[in-house]
């Protein structure tokens, strides 16, 4: 999923100068559940900003609504026509996608969304994949290299693994010291003279935005032009 | 007024000995199952109805009968405490106090100091 952080309060009340009607919009999906931005966060955030109005004589009309999906225009449908700033609580993706919803809304973020991760513990989300476009994690025990070590190498630890720790922070375990443990757990180190070959980043953010397009689902006339017909 | 959250198993015991013993009539007591059960949200609204103070009264450390809900409360306290000083209103705000159910004397401490640091503030409790 998703994970991001809650913006600092002050920052948020920086970005709402001059606004008049004011949405804190939730979502249900990922930044519910890393406790960023999800119903009771964006509750929280409401009345923060309505009892911010009230004792600044700020003016503000303050409301919440929390969506499934904020990154689905489906799920967008009670914004339809609304003019005012909405605060999104959603991912990047989600701001984004209620922006161009709404064009006539000025959307402002409400959190900062920082990975695609998974939760560690409680109230610990660590990042697990970099979205390169070209996933190997069949050759390296399930971790990802790219997006939990340091260095993204695809061969090996570094000099700077020391005791399965990274020399980045004393937090971060050695992606490449997990690896090695798990292939040989799993009887499977021979995948290490794998020799990876570097990385065609093409895959990745270096061609500009991405884009996927699932041919079976294409609907109608562009469906036709897949299947050869006229 | 100060609202003040108070857990069922000690913090609403404690309350009501105190509130029995008198002195406390600008104290409003709110029950919950669970300090770790109020939620930030709940706490801003009673700002916005008019509380001048926020008390969340839980379980011991380590003695929670929810085992860690008066740790979160603890915690969700201090995140609470700074952003109502983000949104503008003085310190000394929100606290948290832990007690067992028979200690009432240091429920009424809490409140009497709550109630002390926003006078001092130049707030009125």
């Amino acid at each position: 999923m998703i994970i991001a952080e809650r913006k600092p309060l002050p920052e948020v009340l920086g970005m709402l100068d001059g606004s008049n009607e004011i949405l804190v919009l939730g979502c249900r999906s990922c930044t519910a559940i890393c406790l960023a931005g999800g119903e009771k966060e964006s509750r929280a955030l409401s009345e923060a900003l309505a009892l911010h109005s009230e004792l600044k004589g700020k003016g503000w009309k303050v409301d919440t609504l929390t969506v499934e999906r904020a990154c689905e225009k489906e799920f967008l449908t009670p914004l339809n026509g609304f003019k005012g700033t909405v605060v999104s609580m959603a991912c990047g993706v989600g701001a984004q996608v209620v922006q161009d919803h709404g064009p006539e809304a000025m959307v402002v973020p409400g959190v900062n969304t920082s990975n695609m991760g998974a939760p560690e513990g409680m109230g610990v989300f660590v990042e697990k994949c970099a979205g390169c476009g070209d996933c190997i994690i069949h050759l390296t025990a399930g971790i990802c290299p790219i997006a939990r070590c340091a260095k993204s190498l695809l061969n090996g630890p570094c000099g700077g693994s020391q005791n399965g720790l990274c020399e980045v922070s004393k937090e971060t375990p050695c992606a490449w010291d997990q690896i090695i443990r798990s292939l040989e757990r799993s009887g499977r180190l021979d995948l290490l003279n794998v020799n990876i070959p570097p990385k065609d980043w093409r895959a990745s953010r270096n061609g500009g935005p991405r884009r996927v397009v699932n041919q079976e689902a294409l609907p109608g006339a562009a469906q036709n032009g897949w299947r050869g017909e006229p | 007024m100060i609202v003040c959250y108070c857990c069922s198993r000690s913090g609403m015991p404690a309350a009501l000995l105190a509130l029995e013993e008198g002195g406390l009539d600008d104290v409003i007591v709110r029950e919950v199952p669970c300090a770790g059960s109020v939620e930030q949200w709940e706490v801003l609204r009673s700002f916005r109805q008019g509380a001048e103070g926020v008390l969340i009264v839980g379980c011991l450390l380590e003695n929670c009968a929810h085992h860690y809900g008066s740790e979160v409360a603890a915690r969700r306290s201090l995140i609470l405490e700074r952003t109502v000083q983000d949104i503008g209103l003085t310190k000394g705000r929100v606290a948290m106090v832990h007690l067992a159910e028979q200690q009432s004397a240091r429920f009424r401490r809490a409140v009497e100091e709550m109630r002390a640091t926003i006078r001092e503030q130049g707030g009125q409790a």
